[in-house]
């Protein structure tokens, strides 16, 4: 290996720290924070050196009172479950009107198909307030405000759109040859869906699974108007740790670090087709 | 692969359980309900009603609901309750009052909010539920026994630009806080620094803590929102106008350019400034008060019941070394301090009225006050007999040496709602806020800020029908 080459390889590596250090940081960050007791939360400067506890894990399940540092009751497990429904049901919901509609602006003709699309799209710049209060209003008379459906349809508003222009250029992306095939050797459109397209798509499906349910996982404002106590999800749970008097700190970055951790598996566990799925389409 | 999954499934278990509060015991359960069934009302009259609660995270919100289900066993009314942080808070109780839903029936709110509520008629008086013998029982409840300032402050006549203390009684407080100075009793006494009595004075004090101590000498609110305005700083600049002043004249015009509002802004700018926290811009209340608990400030002029945490062992690095004193006064020699309580109001909108009073009745009751401040550090408590408690004497007579004490009862004499009441308070103060900003960075002379400010008031004021 020539110096120079060596040298190259020295800056990468040093890039690579540095750009790994200014991503983790402030995770680090939060997980040391919910590890120090209120005290060292709150020094200055901030100590690296301090006695653990895992006291701020167990008050997000138990909930306690010790001494005159009180903690509160913050009911976590409770909103953690809500978000996995909420977002879940969410995700697969886009998925199931998604798909079909995608399918149709990537592959048929007809009449509006470009407005009709935009409108989709529209769905994403307009500002929240826009929809929430009407949302608020009609969903007090149907019944629907504080209820898992209610918040579910709510969250359309965040994925549909998102789901259907994902999946349509996903779709765009294979060739119509290969759909031309199926067809003569006799699919139907819907088996062409089924066999052919979505199956080429799996990486197109999984980014907009995972950045579906990301944005979902990280909403708030809906959730703060449209659901109550027993639909609240981890985000609108979190601030629950903002008291009048003081902050516990210790404990929402526990909670915060335990909310992370779904987003961080369902990653970590189609990394790949991340990658693959963020960058196709990249040369055209 | 079996055990764990039992464990698991354990742990889930315990999550789920756990998380409801455990029922109170027995015999204490009926103690408690004994106590409450002396008041000579029918406390079952609504019984099989339900009631929404707004509530914002609060000491005395938490100490409220582990006796839910006291209340039911007391009355059988259902209760259901949403707690949220303050700005969130608002925002959905905005949205409910507003659209007349009656999601929440009692509310948590404070006289300053009360002015937005009672214009549009969202909130109910409560001066008739209190006069309903059928309802209230007013030798048991004792409604004298709050503090009559504290009461008055949750009067208003309706009347924009004044009317506070009279009127129809629109909340009762449950927390009471005043703005008082706190400071490092120790570095004052090494360094000789004296207790400021004029905002000059702060001012040299604090230019003095950052020179021995190396530490800012004063640290304060200073996000460019209203929130910076309404404790210290107002407290400080109506003393010093010896209560002659307001931030809007009799015309409802803004008046921060007035010479002594002028003068008073440009010394307490220069000493944050000069001695303050370099990051005062972005400082909330919170970092306030944790750098002062955390031992890095000589003063914070602000919320007296902060104490409580400075004065916290289990977190605090300057427990038992902060003094406590009434903020410099003005030519006159008397301090006039802003005050602001919470209190419970009930929603217009709410279909079982009588149901929310008798929760209201039975939540600023004598003994759930008293258990809200012993039980949760609800400080400072609104009645007198709470106050003068002796378990609670004791505690709060253990801040700076009894020093707390002292000063929070004289603050008590003379503070009073500092703000003129109108409904856009909030963009006011922000426009207020905003024109700090501008003189902190030096970007304008503070006659000139304060000049522009106000010409946005006026402007504000007059879009809101306010003003003419």
């Amino acid at each position: 290996m020539t110096p120079r080459r060596s040298l190259v390889h020295i800056g990468t590596a040093l890039a690579a720290a540095a750009l790994l250090f200014w991503t983790v940081f402030p995770f680090l960050w939060i997980l040391l924070t919910s590890l120090k007791s209120p005290g060292d939360i709150i020094s200055v400067p901030p100590t690296f050196i301090f006695t653990p506890t895992l006291d701020n894990y167990a008050a997000l399940v138990i909930g306690e009172q010790r001494g005159q540092y009180s903690s509160t009751r913050p009911d976590f497990p409770n909103y953690f479950l809500n978000s996995i429904i909420i977002s879940g049901g969410a995700v697969l919901l886009s998925l199931a009107a998604g798909i079909p509609s995608a399918y149709a602006l990537a592959r048929f003709d007809f009449p509006l198909k470009g407005a009709l699309a935009f409108t989709f799209m529209s769905f994403r710049f307009v500002p929240f307030i826009a929809f929430v209060i009407p949302l608020y209003l009609v969903y007090q008379q149907l019944g629907l405000y504080n209820t898992y459906s209610g918040l579910i349809l709510a969250y359309q508003l965040i994925t549909l759109p998102f789901t259907i222009w994902m999946l349509r250029s996903f779709f765009q992306e294979i060739p119509l040859e290969i759909q031309e095939a199926a067809k003569i050797d006799g699919c139907t459109w819907f088996g062409v869906l089924t066999r052919v397209i979505l199956p080429l798509s799996m990486p197109g499906l999984a980014v907009t699974i995972i950045l579906g349910f990301i944005f979902c996982w990280n909403a708030f404002n809906y959730p703060l108007m449209l659901a109550g106590r027993q639909t609240f999800p981890v985000t609108v749970g979190a601030i629950q740790f903002i008291s009048y008097e003081q902050v516990l700190w210790g404990q929402m970055a526990a909670a915060t670090l335990v909310s992370a951790l779904p987003q961080l598996i369902l990653s970590l566990m189609v990394q790949k087709y991340i990658v693959r799925g963020l960058t196709m389409g990249a040369v055209k | 692969m079996r055990i764990p999954r039992r464990w698991l499934s354990a742990l889930l278990l315990t999550g789920l359980v756990t998380t409801q509060a455990p029922p109170p015991a027995a015999a204490q359960d009926s103690e408690a309900l004994a106590y409450y069934r002396q008041a000579k009302i029918n406390w079952r009259q609504a019984e099989g009603q339900s009631l929404t609660i707004g509530l914002n995270k609060h000491p005395f919100t938490e100490s409220l609901l582990p006796l839910i289900p006291q209340f039911r066993a007391l009355t059988g009314i259902n209760v259901d309750y949403l707690i949220l942080p303050e700005a969130e808070y608002f925002t959905k109780l905005a949205a409910d009052l507003s659209q007349q839903r009656g999601e929440f029936s009692v509310i948590m709110t404070a006289p300053i909010r009360n002015w937005g509520y009672v214009i549009p008629d969202w909130i109910l008086p409560l001066d008739g539920f209190l006069s309903d013998p059928k309802l209230t029982d007013r030798a048991w409840y004792n409604l004298e026994d709050f503090f009559p300032g504290l009461l008055a402050s949750n009067r208003w006549s309706g009347k924009i630009g004044g009317g506070i203390g009279e009127g129809p009684l629109y909340s009762i407080p449950v927390l009471s806080e005043t703005y008082i100075l706190a400071y490092r009793k120790d570095i004052f006494e090494q360094y000789n620094i004296k207790i400021p009595t004029t905002i000059e004075e702060m001012a040299e004090a604090a230019r003095l803590v950052k020179k021995n101590a190396g530490i800012a000498g004063i640290t304060a609110r200073g996000t460019p929102s209203v929130a910076s305005i309404g404790t210290g700083f107002i407290s400080g600049l109506k003393s010093y106008t010896d209560n002659q002043w307001g931030e809007l004249d009799a015309q409802l015009r803004g008046n921060l350019h007035d010479p002594r509002s002028v003068k008073y802004t440009e010394t307490w700018v220069n000493m944050v400034r000069e001695s303050g926290p370099p990051n005062w811009a972005n400082v909330q209340w919170y970092d306030a008060m944790e750098a002062f608990t955390a031992g890095q400030a000589g003063m914070i002029a602000d919320a007296d019941f902060f104490a409580a945490n400075y004065e916290d062992p289990s977190k605090s690095k300057v427990a038992g070394k902060v003094g406590y004193a009434l903020l410099p006064a003005g030519p006159g020699g008397k301090t006039y301090a802003s005050l602001s309580t919470w209190a419970l109001g009930i929603n217009k909108a709410t279909k079982n009225k009588d149901a929310a009073w008798l929760f209201v009745q039975w939540a600023t009751a004598q003994r759930t006050l008293l258990n809200a401040t012993l039980g949760f550090r609800n400080y400072n408590p609104t009645r007198s007999s709470v106050f003068n408690d002796p378990e609670v004497q004791k505690v709060m007579g253990s801040w700076g040496n009894g020093n707390y004490l002292k000063t929070v009862a004289r603050n008590l004499e003379t503070a009073r709602v500092a703000w003129i009441p109108q409904p856009e308070r909030v963009r006011v103060g922000d426009i207020w806020a905003r024109s700090l900003h501008e003189i902190y960075f030096q970007k304008m002379s503070a006659a000139d800020a304060l000049k522009r400010a106000d010409a946005e008031i006026d402007k504000v004021l007059k879009e809101a029908g306010i003003r003419p």
